[in-house]
């Protein structure tokens, strides 16, 4: 693990990574009753992990992406944001496994949104690299260096 | 050793700390939100019933919802079964319509009330008479129309049935 590498890189990827989940986030919380649907469409979850997840989540995302645009706790939130992602990648893999044709939930919790499809998943996948390259620099910079 | 590394207990506790206080403040928000949702179910949720009508399709209704739909004398029961079912036992104050010739007290059933909800049952399990007429009941118009699943088979297990005509006839 060295030091971060590109900077600028890294810098970018945070203020991008943290707007985008700012972004996602507000559109939930006004309407949790949607996102609860979203989240149920995909038939992971007994009934009241589905509500529990509808209200809670999308705040997780709200404080990660400003502590990430803000630059503080960005171990913490990058980490949060990386599992997010992988749980959202799991989620939609799975739905499109059992042909499941519903609306992602990702960005917003009306119907006439994106599918949750190969587009979304490879999306989830780019975001997923870049909340972990995130948090390994953010990590590296923030650790002594080994011996 | 390589764990803790890339897990270092500084990014485990930030992860935390924003975790709870997502919790706290997505519950909270959920709470103030007029379109928040119900994240338990209230002690009483097994009681709880939305009153307003579903047209065109029968609402299947718990033992708990029924009985406090019965409590507040905003049900009817209606048993679907054979007269010698009926008179065997059926739930207490049940109107008996069997599904089995119902066309012949069709004044009987369009007289029924509609600002009550129409609680069918028949002998539980995977009986489908009460079902069966729930349709006709919706056909005829009515759109307060539950059905009541447990049916005789889950009501008898801790309540006594009543035997006999219906209550009111010879």
């Amino acid at each position: 693990m060295n030091r971060i590498k590109f900077p600028r890189i890294a810098a970018l990827l945070r203020l991008g990574l943290g707007a985008l989940f700012i972004c996602a986030s507000l559109g939930k919380i006004m309407d949790p009753a949607g996102f609860a649907l979203s989240i149920d469409n995909y038939r992971m979850l007994p009934e009241f992990l589905v509500a529990l997840m509808a209200a809670v989540l999308p705040w997780l995302e709200l404080l990660c992406g400003l502590a990430l645009v803000f630059n503080c706790w960005t171990p913490g939130a990058s980490l949060l944001i990386f599992a997010m992602n992988a749980i959202f990648i799991i989620a939609i893999a799975s739905a499109m496994a059992r042909g499941l044709d519903i609306s992602c939930g990702c960005f917003s919790t009306s119907e006439a949104s994106s599918r949750a499809g190969l587009a979304r998943l490879v999306e989830d996948l780019f975001f997923l690299a870049a909340a972990g390259y995130l948090y390994l620099s953010s990590i590296a910079s923030l650790q002594p260096p080994q011996r | 050793m390589q764990f803790s590394r890339y897990l270092p207990a500084f990014a485990l506790r930030q992860a935390l700390i924003l975790t709870l206080a997502a919790l706290i403040l997505g519950l909270a928000a959920n709470q103030l939100n007029p379109r928040g949702i119900a994240i338990a179910a209230a002690p009483t949720g097994a009681a709880a019933w939305d009153d307003s009508p579903t047209p065109g399709y029968p609402r299947p209704i718990t033992l708990d919802q029924m009985q406090g739909l019965m409590q507040r004398r905003a049900a009817l029961l209606i048993d679907a079964r054979s007269r010698e079912e009926y008179l065997d036992g059926h739930l207490p104050g049940a109107l008996h319509i069997p599904f089995e010739g119902w066309f012949e007290q069709i004044d009987r059933v369009r007289a029924l009330p509609h600002e009550r909800w129409l609680v069918l049952y028949c002998s539980g399990g995977t009986c489908d008479l009460a079902d069966l007429l729930a349709g006709e009941l919706i056909r005829e118009g009515f759109e307060k129309v539950a059905v009541y699943r447990g049916g005789i088979a889950e009501y008898r297990l801790a309540n006594p049935l009543e035997r006999g005509e219906e209550a009111g006839r010879e």
